[in-house]
């Protein structure tokens, strides 16, 4: 396989809170390669923002936090840049397009001239020449007037718009990697599918790798080609689309697919995986996902020994279960059992 | 790419010609106090601008035989201790008074507002040094320091309007850095951050502009606080010197007659109060035109 743009290892993150430490990511390790599109999935609180903001040096300088591990782009380790290189990168060479288009624009400034600025960020070219360019990035967006959008302000814009506004910033230096951090949360239903076409077109554009933050699994599956499922600041699966949707091989990746409402389904009832997810400062001991797993059935070596991510049968698909090779011939009963619980 | 585009409905969310600017005009009009407080400081204006066309009178000029004339026709405010007419000393000398509270004021802003951005933008030690400069400067009264710069710099119209700029300096740090500190938080700083703009183009760009409001209101509030300052040199006999006919200065001058001739001091001293109610009252309203969370 060609080299991965992104090669991240055993990234750990935490914070110094007044109350305790909160491992947000623990040893986290994963690769993107060019041009895929990786899906990166979990709950609210399962570390899938901020390992990829702290990448990119982009957790608030006001947290007490502390970052190990390595994270590989381009043969440089980011972990180990001054601030100003990474600000450098930042933009350039990956960009972030954010959760909340609704107030990532400046109000003050039209809509062009801010599209500009991140242009300017990385390049110098005359003023004529940086309009051109904006014009034409509003374009690649998807906006039909894009000579009209320049000089409109942001107020004057609908949410969707807006994302489009912040994509057209993403891709305005052709970057090889794009993070879009639930791109599509904030905006209706109907213009979610309109953004995600305009984020994989602006991808082929810049002919960059995307690291799609969701926790919409529909979205993963019409749009990624690998899948990182975390849970509780890890990984707890790994693999191509098709493997994980087809075949899960960890307990908690069943238990999402099977709280997911399915069009001509023959079940009435969704199955939500019992429980809530651990209180991030006291983690329970040996597997994070112990407690709600209705594979563990009070196995001791789930409550003792965490593990280990590891390859499963076919090539790159990956599992941090001990009773892995159980999950597949178990998966009608577990969802069964999890109907009776709710 | 024909189903990337955006949809009609999407592109019409609001008609060109937005009318936000004129809607704070507006609201700035329709308060009747702001509007008497403008009113005030442009007759104010008008009087010390087009002093020569209104008064036959030197402000300077003295007419012993015709000292402690009360009001009159030929003396509508009366005339001093050395026979100057009073209305013409008010209207030359609030050529001073308006000209040390904007100057101090701007003298202020342009000082104070930069420390107070960088320091609460940057944080860390910048913040630490700023603010503990800060910190000395307003455990002082705003006129005590003043007092002690023109102790520092001497008597005369630039020193006052230093001194009474310096005085107000610390108030505008801190309101400059509560500013920064809110807008930093802002999504679009964190945008600007997340595609690599320099901190230098963001402090310019986002924080600066966005800051401005406030800091705009603020310095109109303190046009009235540094013109008495300034005043208050004046009539300890520190500000501007005679002969000039600064308000302050007026007032200090007319103390001593004030058992006798009160109206040589009680006129300059009425113009103090309504130049700076005037501003204060402009100021007000202006804060309530341009704050929209306090617009019913």
């Amino acid at each position: 396989m060609t080299e991965p743009v992104l090669s991240i290892r055993d990234l750990s993150v935490s914070f110094r809170t007044h109350t305790g430490v909160v491992r947000a990511v623990d040893k986290v390790s994963f690769d993107v390669y060019p041009g895929e599109t990786l899906g990166v999935v979990g709950e609210s609180g399962s570390g899938k923002s901020v390992t990829m903001l702290s990448l990119l040096g982009l957790i608030p300088p006001t947290a007490r936090f502390d970052i190990s591990g390595q994270a590989l782009f381009k043969g440089r380790d980011l972990l180990q840049l001054p601030p100003k290189e990474l600000r450098e990168i930042r933009g350039r060479d990956i960009a972030l397009v954010p959760q909340d288009p609704m107030t990532c624009l400046d109000p003050l400034f039209t809509v062009g001239n801010q599209v500009g600025e991140a242009v300017r960020a990385h390049q110098r070219m005359p003023k004529r020449a940086l309009r051109r360019r904006v014009v034409e990035l509003l374009g690649l967006v998807g906006f039909p007037q894009p000579e009209r959008q320049y000089d409109r302000y942001p107020h004057q814009y609908s949410g969707g718009m807006r994302q489009r506004a912040m994509i057209a910033m993403g891709i305005a230096n052709d970057p090889s990697l794009i993070i879009a951090d639930e791109p599509t949360t904030a905006l209706d239903v109907t213009i979610q599918a309109q953004i995600m076409e305009v984020l994989k077109a602006a991808q082929r554009e810049a002919h960059a790798s995307l690291v799609l933050i969701t926790h919409d699994l529909g979205l993963i599956a019409e749009m990624a080609d690998r899948v990182v499922v975390m849970y509780a600041g890890h990984v707890v699966e790994a693999g191509r689309v098709e493997t994980i949707f087809q075949e899960p091989r960890h307990p908690y990746t069943l238990g999402l697919m099977g709280s997911l409402p399915q069009a001509g389904g023959n079940d009435r009832w969704l199955r939500p995986i019992p429980g809530t997810p651990p209180d991030p400062m006291r983690p329970p001991p040996g597997c994070p996902f112990h407690p709600r797993c209705l594979l563990a059935r009070g196995r001791g070596i789930c409550r003792t020994a965490l593990p280990a991510l590891e390859q499963i049968g076919m090539a790159d698909h990956l599992s941090a279960c001990h009773f892995r090779d159980e999950v597949a011939q178990e998966t009608p009963t577990l969802l069964s059992q999890a109907a009776e619980i709710t | 790419m024909a189903d990337l585009v955006v949809p009609e409905g999407d592109n019409a969310v609001a008609a060109p010609g937005d009318p936000s600017r004129l809607r704070g005009l507006r609201t700035l009009l329709r308060n009747k106090s702001a509007v008497i407080g403008i009113a005030i400081l442009l007759l104010f204006t008008f009087l010390a601008v087009a002093a020569p066309l209104l008064t036959p009178y030197d402000p300077a000029k003295q007419a012993l035989e015709s000292a402690f004339q009360r009001p009159s026709a030929a003396h509508p405010l009366g005339t001093d201790n050395l026979g100057r007419d009073i209305l013409a000393r008010i209207m030359y000398g609030g050529r001073y008074t308006l000209m040390i509270g904007i100057l101090a004021v701007s003298l202020a802003t342009v000082v104070g507002v930069p420390l107070g951005l960088v320091s609460g933008y940057f944080g860390g030690w910048v913040d630490m040094v700023i603010q503990r400069v800060a910190d000395i400067m307003l455990s002082f009264n705003p006129f005590l320091l003043a007092l002690l710069l023109v102790a520092v710099l001497g008597v005369g119209l630039q020193s006052v309007i230093i001194a009474a700029g310096i005085g107000v300096v610390p108030q505008f740090i801190r309101l400059a850095r509560g500013q920064a500190l809110a807008v930093r938080e802002e999504i679009y700083v964190q945008a600007a951050d997340s595609f690599g703009a320099s901190r230098a183009s963001i402090l310019w760009r986002h924080i600066a502009r966005n800051s401005l409001t406030p800091i705009v209101v603020f310095a109109t509030l303190n046009i009235g606080l540094t013109i008495l300052i300034a005043a208050g040199l004046g009539f300890l006999g520190l500000g501007v010197q005679p002969p000039a006919s600064e308000w302050g200065t007026m007032l200090g001058e007319g103390r001593e007659y004030i058992f006798y001739a009160a109206y040589t001091s009680a006129f300059p001293g009425l113009a103090i109060f309504l130049v700076v109610l005037g501003f204060n009252l402009a100021g007000d309203g202006l804060r309530d035109a341009l704050d929209p969370s306090l617009r019913a």
